[in-house]
């Protein structure tokens, strides 16, 4: 049993008093006594009472804290220009690079910010007179997987001062903007042009693809690839096989597979006990907890994550030995599942907006269950809802299978055209999306179209698609309403992609055919070839 | 228990127990002989690289360094039987989370990998009806 009050006392000597009774036991249980800052205090920093130190350095995070909500937003952290802002000022914190700063203080900022914001993947760093990269060197410690920095405007003026954040820190570093800089300026001043400069950075920065808002040249390869790559450095290496994006055996399976979580994860977050109707009466049900820090998680030296409100259901059959553990962690029929199962469950938010951060795999299988079936397993991450607004990442593995519906069921009546059979859910340590970001994106073709191709297990009659399912992909797919079906054809006009991406990016953009063509022009870069329309072979 | 899955929970959830030690024993110590836990029918997807069946799945893993699996975390489920003799053993998914470590790399890495067991029809032994890996 965990849980926590906070009190409020009338003065610093109080508070102190107050916490110097943290450890001691109460009712068998230890009494953890920490002190928050609260707007009185913050406001009144510089005043007579701020002389705790320990007090002080935890208001001082407390600000930061502030500071850092207010400069955060969707995995960008905008740290431009911090001695001018407002909050720092008035708690007379010095930003990191300006003299009389403390020397901890960037440590600090991107400790507290990788705590509150672990999908931070883009920082701006514009217009704080950094000389070197030194002060903020600890963005490597804290955000090792940062793919986007900008420095413009600072006073960097020598190569050697960048390397606190060169590629050996930042291996995934992709976008870097040092405009502004003397570095940058006077090279170009002296040379009547950037090519010896851009030469230098990108030696330092070995990673990056776009420089100065601008492609990085492309460098001269001799299909060795990976095995040449200095071996300290953290990439990836020499496996026999890519990793690949997401895999469906053919567009039919994607376009309900798609559907099918799109309602799901969205109800799970928003209406779970509907859910009820998405199961089977045979269905089952069950979750397990990989307790196990994950690599993310170590990397940042985070403490141990609490699961406590896990455990008593975790079906993890490493550590449950008894059959009727066993028996009652594991759900049966929808009922069952629903009430005992789900809404027991902390309340979730997944972000279905950013594909990346999910990773499907799916294909259909005959001869496994009385009817066709769908296998499908997904990889994300989803934020669980605490009431105090605290972000808590957690990393999820899930395997579905679902059939159709059976016409007049429960499933069929609510809208469900599949219904689920069995579904398996692991929780684990927060760990991104990396590990299932294609290798190559550039230059390798065509995740899908190719592992399609090279797929004949998964067509083969003995796993023979959905009967009557269309085979022409600009039929309606099944399990899409005409109104979505005709919006998907708007947007293949539109913007030149083929149906079933066309229909990706309209569940992507809420079916708002305005939005998919703004994402489609914002992604053109990085949309696979197979994407778009492709004369036809047939 | 009524409940015809029910009864099924003992026989999959020990036939799991047996299944995660041996598969990746074999992977790490024995992987000459994995081949026979597949099937030429086997839907096998590696990190989205789909192989048809076992033969061209044995030339990938030949190809994979030897590797070290450390399993945290597994569960599975009893599916319903596409047979309607109750006798029939019915077919289980089985999901493993673990760590790996390659021969070739320094750090481990986390994976999720899940099979469909199935019965032959012919002498009833299990095989992978279906193998999903990803690294996650």
């Amino acid at each position: 049993m965990t849980g926590f009050v906070s009190f409020t006392v009338d003065n610093l000597t109080q508070a102190k008093a107050v916490k110097a009774l943290s450890g001691i036991r109460f009712k068998r249980m230890k009494l953890l006594i920490k002190t928050t800052a609260d707007d009185t205090i913050l406001n009144s920093s510089g005043g007579a009472s701020r002389t705790g130190t320990t007090v002080s350095s935890s208001n001082t995070i407390e600000t930061i804290r502030t500071f850092l909500r207010s400069r955060y937003n969707g995995g960008f952290l905008n740290l431009e220009n911090m001695s001018k802002d407002e909050i720092l000022r008035t708690a007379r914190i010095i930003p990191p690079g300006r003299s009389k700063s403390r020397s901890d203080v960037g440590a600090v900022m991107m400790k507290a910010a990788a705590e509150m914001f672990p999908d931070v993947t883009t920082i701006s760093l514009a217009s704080n007179g950094l000389t070197s990269l030194e002060p903020v060197a600890a963005i490597s410690k804290f955000f090792p997987n940062l793919q986007n920095l900008s420095l413009k405007d600072n006073s960097i003026s020598n190569y050697k001062e960048l390397e606190y954040l060169s590629t050996k820190k930042l291996p995934n570093l992709r976008e870097l903007i040092l405009m502004g800089n003397p570095i940058r300026e006077r090279d170009i001043e002296k040379n009547k042009d950037d090519i010896a400069y851009r030469s230098e950075v990108t030696k330092i920065f070995t990673s990056i693809s776009i420089l100065d808002q601008l492609p990085v040249a492309p460098k001269i390869s001799f299909g060795l690839g990976n095995l040449v790559k200095d071996v300290g450095v953290t990439s990836a290496p020499p496996l026999p096989a890519p990793i690949k994006g997401n895999f469906f055996d053919n567009p039919e399976t994607q376009s309900m597979v798609l559907e099918f979580l799109t309602r799901y994860l969205d109800m799970f977050d928003t209406n779970r006990s509907m859910l009820e109707h998405a199961y089977d009466s045979n269905a089952t049900f069950s979750y397990s907890v990989m307790i196990q820090p994950s690599p993310l998680q170590k990397s940042k030296g985070k403490p141990t994550e609490n699961w406590s409100a896990y455990i008593p259901q975790s079906r993890n059959l490493l550590r449950i030995r008894d059959l009727g553990q066993r028996t009652t962690r594991l759900y049966f029929g929808s009922q069952d599942i629903i009430q005992q199962g789900l809404m027991k469950l902390p309340d979730t938010k997944h972000d279905l907006a950013d594909a990346s951060k999910f990773c499907i795999d799916a294909w259909q299988t005959g001869g496994l269950l009385p009817a066709v079936c769908i296998y499908i397993m997904i990889h994300g991450e989803l934020q669980e809802v605490r009431r105090n607004r605290e972000v808590i990442l957690k990393s999820f593995d899930r395997s579905f299978i679902i059939a159709p519906a059976p016409p007049n069921s429960s499933a069929a009546m609510h809208g469900w055209k599949c219904v689920i059979v069995s579904d398996q859910l692991v929780f684990r340590g927060y760990n991104g999306s990396l590990a299932w970001k294609p290798d190559e994106e550039i230059n390798v073709t065509p995740g899908m179209a190719a592992a399609v191709a090279g797929a004949s297990a998964f067509n083969n009659p003995s796993l023979a698609p959905v009967p009557g399912a269309p085979v022409a992909p600009q039929v309606p797919m099944k399990g899409t309403t005409p109104e979505q079906h005709a919006k998907a054809q708007e947007l293949q006009k539109l913007t030149g992609l083929n149906y079933p991406y066309a229909l990706q990016c309209l569940m992507a953009s809420g079916w708002d055919v305005a939005k998919g063509v703004a994402l489609t022009n914002e992604n053109r870069a990085n949309i696979p070839p197979d994407a778009w329309q492709q004369p036809s072979f047939r | 228990m009524a409940d015809p899955i029910r009864a099924h929970v003992e026989v999959s959830s020990s036939g799991a127990d047996q299944f995660v030690t041996l598969y990746y024993d074999v992977f790490d110590n024995k992987r000459h002989i994995l081949n026979h836990l597949y099937r030429d029918s086997s839907a096998i997807l590696w990190n989205g690289n789909a192989h048809s069946g076992i033969s061209p799945f044995q030339e990938f893993y030949n190809k994979l360094p030897a590797s070290e699996h450390t399993v945290e975390s597994y569960d599975c489920h009893p599916l319903p039987s596409r047979s309607q003799d109750p006798n029939t053993p019915c077919s289980v998914i089985v999901n493993v989370s673990g760590t790996v470590q390659y021969s070739n790399e320094k750090q481990k890495r986390l994976f999720s990998q899940s099979f469909v067991l199935s019965p032959d029809p012919v002498n009833g032994s299990f095989y992978v009806w279906s193998d999903c890996f990803r690294f996650v």
